[in-house]
């Protein structure tokens, strides 16, 4: 079961990056309609640092990607190369195999919504919605109707008149949202465009963008730093870190099969624990056997991600673990425990609370798991490996 | 990590602008809340004081408009002002300030079609230049007007030679020295209202930049440009040395020639001109208060509902046509 695991994460693994490239090179202009979007080889350089190294993404027609990482990881610069705010130092972008990389961006035909502030201050929210249609030379009657429909769309037709300086947060949005879909753009871009709102709010309005998207059929870019907002609304998930795609797939793919530490550790929770690969390739985790998603030899020391929906404790008085602290999230509890140095973490229903400082045995589901090796650095650390490495073996 | 983050947020411009636009609205919020700032009567104290200090050079030059000569108080001086016949010194100023309002129209029109216009383009296009803009944008105020003028001798030489000998020429000179004042105002509206996201959603939604300056920045920029138009029009109406250095006769260099032969008609002057600066400084600033905020917080506000909202859409755009016309 372990072997296949390993093998299927491979080929899924390998499936998106070989769909990347393939892509990358052979797209060819299929119909007017056609707005897909394809970063090949994509640098971009400030001064002698490179933000963007060799940057490639495939994104169809109709498709929602999220570019999803921690900030700094090159996420928005990607974007904002699209949208043309960022002239990009090598490489080519195409949308609907054209080339876009040298047309300024007015003429790129991309709406864009960006993370807040960004409505015009000086005109109504009817004007906002408008302002596009004005630049293409709608006339008057016409581009007031198209404007009232698209603010219909998004629920707020009775502020047409109003500044936007009287809207909420996440009524700016929507109205954001709406200019930038009025115009009928090829590709929908959307800049952290949740991130100033409040919680329930931007749960709701990405849920509204998903299905805006959905019904107008268009292309779209979602870049974020929130992982559950990405695993919420997007088709497929690039994850980034330092300038490059580390993984990019279906955002259950991702989860479950996460290609790189680092990828295991941004998408979703995990405990993280270190231990040593035993000799058949898998590893022990309070006394459990895990297999591992990535083959690593015997006695390497590594860290392991566990993923707390995994992991169930019962409580008994000869438990390897003690309880220290739990929290009441709602619809689940996350309760974490601790013994010699492992810290895991449970997520149960609420229901059936283990109280702080109660004795705990642990059960870990054997699914395979992503490591990532420890480089020594120290004796000290060696000495330890040896010890741990006697005990798992 | 940590050095590439810092690294691209402050290289990638829009991070930069919302650094430094996080730091206007911390400004705004960390403002003195109402149960740490001084009390009432502190308050009061300083404001009085704040007053006395600025109205008694006024008050010493009204006392000083109605004594004689002979120790005594008399309105001889206010009424030789109105009377038909008019010295000599009186025609001389009506002309100076024939030319220094000359001076303050074409220099307000080189703020209008030159300096703003570059000042936006270049804030937002190029938003690191803001850090050596600056500097230089110090230097008007740094270097000293009589420096200012051996510099601007060979200018004005050539000006007289192919351009004008005409005295509105000295606009060319206080356009410069107006310059920081007006780069502080544009530049500070343009960080506050966001103006690098508002000029790439236009462009995003296919305007140029001739469109983007017109119907989206500029407009959100009316405050900061009855600010700027009023401090160019009082620099331009107070600056002596220039003017006078360069042999010019404006308002200034004739109220001093005048205080060489009638110092109680140049004090009467003064104040006539000081009165009428403040009467228009309140309409101006009135016309100013009474316009809708420029850009919303989008925080928890009052949302007007159908036909109340029309009312206040409307009576925003009626407020604005009303400070245009009178800006006008």
């Amino acid at each position: 079961m372990f072997r296949m695991n390993r093998a299927m994460h491979k080929a899924i693994v390998q499936k998106g990056n070989v769909m990347t490239e393939e892509d990358a090179r052979g797209r060819t202009p299929q119909n007017e309609s056609d707005a897909g979007v394809v970063f090949a080889n994509v640098t971009k350089s400030y001064g002698d640092r490179e933000v963007l190294h060799s940057f490639n993404l495939s994104i169809g027609q109709g498709e929602m990607v999220c570019l999803l990482g921690p900030s700094g990881c090159g996420k928005s610069t990607a974007l904002r190369c699209l949208a043309g705010f960022e002239l990009i130092s090598g490489g080519d972008i195409t949308i609907g195999g054209r080339s876009i990389t040298r047309q300024p961006p007015r003429k790129r035909g991309i709406g864009m919504v960006f993370q807040h502030y960004s409505l015009f201050p000086t005109m109504t929210v009817r004007d906002n919605v408008a302002f596009g249609l004005k630049v293409s030379r709608v006339g008057k009657d016409e581009r007031n109707r198209r404007a009232l429909k698209m603010l219909e769309r998004v629920g707020l037709a009775e502020y047409a008149d109003v500044f936007p300086n009287r809207l909420s947060g996440g009524q700016q949005q929507r109205v954001a949202l709406a200019r930038a879909l009025v115009t009928n753009p090829r590709v929908l871009l959307l800049d952290e465009p949740l991130s100033a709102l409040d919680a329930k709010i931007r749960v709701q309005l990405r849920d509204e963008i998903r299905l805006l998207q959905q019904q107008l059929g268009i292309t779209a870019i979602f870049v974020t730093h929130d992982q559950e907002e990405a695993l919420a609304v997007a088709d497929r998930i690039a994850i980034m870190h330092d300038g490059a795609i580390e993984q990019i797939g279906r955002p259950q793919d991702l989860y479950e099969m996460p290609a790189t530490a680092f990828v295991a550790d941004f998408v979703g929770q995990s405990s993280v624990v270190e231990t040593v690969v035993a000799a058949d390739g898998t590893v022990r985790v309070c006394g459990q056997t895990l297999p591992l998603l990535v083959h690593l030899p015997a006695k390497t020391l590594v860290k392991v991600f566990i993923r707390p929906e995994n992991v169930v404790f019962t409580e008994s008085p000869d438990g390897e673990c003690t309880v220290e602290s739990a929290s009441y999230l709602g619809s689940f509890t996350r309760t974490t425990a601790v013994a010699d140095g492992v810290r895991i973490t449970s997520q149960h229903a609420p229901g059936n609370n283990i109280d702080k400082g109660r004795k705990v045995h642990v059960s870990i589901r054997p699914e395979p798991v992503m490591a990532e090796r420890i480089e020594l650095r120290w004796a000290q650390d060696a000495r330890t490996v040896k010890g741990d490495g006697d005990n798992g073996a | 990590m940590a050095g590439v983050n810092h690294a691209v947020a402050a290289v990638a411009s829009d991070a930069a602008g919302n650094a430094e636009k996080e730091e206007y609205t911390t400004i705004q919020n960390g403002a003195w809340s109402r149960y740490d700032r001084p009390s009432l009567a502190a308050r009061r104290i300083i404001l009085a004081l704040f007053f006395l200090l600025v109205a008694l050079p006024v008050i010493g030059m009204l006392y000083f408009s109605f004594r004689s000569t002979d120790g005594g108080m008399t309105t001889s001086h206010w009424a030789e002002l109105f009377s038909s016949a008019a010295p000599r010194a009186l025609r001389m100023l009506n002309r100076g300030l024939g030319n220094s309002l000359a001076i303050v129209l074409v220099t307000i029109a080189i703020e209008y079609v030159v300096v703003i216009p570059t000042l936006v383009l270049l804030d937002v296009r190029f938003p690191r230049s803001r850090r050596w803009m600056r500097v230089l944008m110090l230097l008007p105020i740094a270097i000293p007007a009589i420096i200012l003028v051996v510099g601007y001798a060979p200018v004005f030489s050539f000006i007289y030679q192919w351009i004008s000998t005409s005295q509105w020429t000295l606009a060319f000179a206080y356009g410069i020295i107006s310059l920081p004042f007006v780069y502080t105002t544009i530049e500070a509206d343009l960080m506050g209202m966001n103006a690098a996201t508002l000029t790439q959603a236009a462009e995003s939604l296919g305007a140029g930049w001739l469109r983007t300056l017109w119907s989206v920045l500029l407009p959100g920029l009316r405050k900061s440009i009855v600010s700027c138009t009023l401090i160019t029009a009082a620099i331009s109406l107070g600056e002596f040395t220039i003017a006078s250095l360069l042999n010019r006769e404006t308002l200034q260099t004739d109220l001093i020639v005048i205080s060489q032969s009638d110092v109680y008609l140049s004090v009467v002057v003064t104040l006539i001109i000081l009165i009428l600066t403040f009467v228009a400084l309140f309409l101006v600033s009135g016309a100013g208060a009474q316009r809708r905020p420029g850009h919303g917080t989008g925080g928890r506000k009052r949302i007007p509902q159908g036909q109340e909202a029309a009312e206040v859409a409307e009576a925003a755009g009626s407020a604005d046509v009303s400070d245009e016309s009178r800006h006008a």
